[in-house]
């Protein structure tokens, strides 16, 4: 399972800097806000993205192979722009839905049956 | 000697401080200001202006559902906070906030003497 996070191949790098620095820097550590998040259940994964001032007659979310796109007008006229996901693996094709409130969206990919837990019973 | 029994310290939930994106305009009656605050609802938001200084604080609870696991990220709360100097234009009085769809948008109209005039020409 990979999840789409742009930021990892800097982890390494800053990571050992600061943690090195870190009584020194703790004032001054730039803080990345994390607008992506991931979760589970048994039935499901489910990701919570931010798009603030973004309501669901902006947003158009298309599904190719294994990318989710989603394309957005935002609250400044004119302004548009684009993110990317990548759909976690071993999902059903169709068990995608998208809830946005609060300018925070979460979608929910329900798991192949495969990959639910199944309690065997032993004979 | 103290007899008080000593019991666990509850550990205190995380509390991450940011400063939000915003974006500002000014217009000829007024200046916007737009904030984004995901996940920020109107009861844990304050704005408020004091000698020409506009803050703004927003607390976004983390709420996860039950059985939900975690995979990324961290389970802290976030506060938003945000201290914008606004100047002696702004009408304090007849300053509008309005939270839609995780975006705070400020109004702050200019107080009539600071606004452009027209000069007529003879």
């Amino acid at each position: 399972m990979t999840y789409n996070n742009p930021l990892s191949a800097f982890d390494s790098i800053f990571g050992e800097a600061f943690d090195a620095f870190a009584p020194l820097l703790e004032a001054h550590r730039p803080r990345t806000e994390c607008s992506l998040e991931w979760f589970e259940d048994d039935a499901n994964y489910f990701a919570r993205l931010d798009l603030p001032g973004v309501n669901k007659e902006n947003l158009n979310l298309v599904v190719e192979s294994d990318v989710i796109s989603l394309s957005m007008t935002g609250s400044n006229e004119g302004s548009s722009h684009e993110r990317k996901l990548r759909v976690p693996e071993n999902v059903e094709a169709d068990g995608l839905t998208a809830k946005l409130e609060d300018g925070v969206l979460t979608l929910t990919f329900r798991k192949s049956p495969e990959r639910v837990p199944v309690s065997i019973e032993v004979a | 000697m103290n007899s008080e029994i000593e019991t666990n310290c509850a550990p205190e939930k995380k509390l991450e401080r940011f400063k939000p994106h915003y974006s500002s305009e000014y217009s000829d009656d007024a200046w916007e200001v737009k904030v984004a605050l995901p996940g920020v609802l109107k009861e844990d938001l304050t704005v408020s202006v004091e000698n020409e200084i506009l803050e703004i604080g927003g607390l976004r609870r983390n709420v996860e559902p039950d059985g939900w696991k975690r995979l990324t990220g961290s389970d802290a709360d976030r506060r938003y906070e945000l201290k914008l100097d606004v100047g002696p234009e702004v009408d304090d009085s007849k300053i509008e906030a309005k939270l839609e769809y995780g975006e705070l948008v400020i109004r702050l109209p200019l107080k009539e003497e600071a606004k452009p005039k027209n000069i007529q020409v003879t």
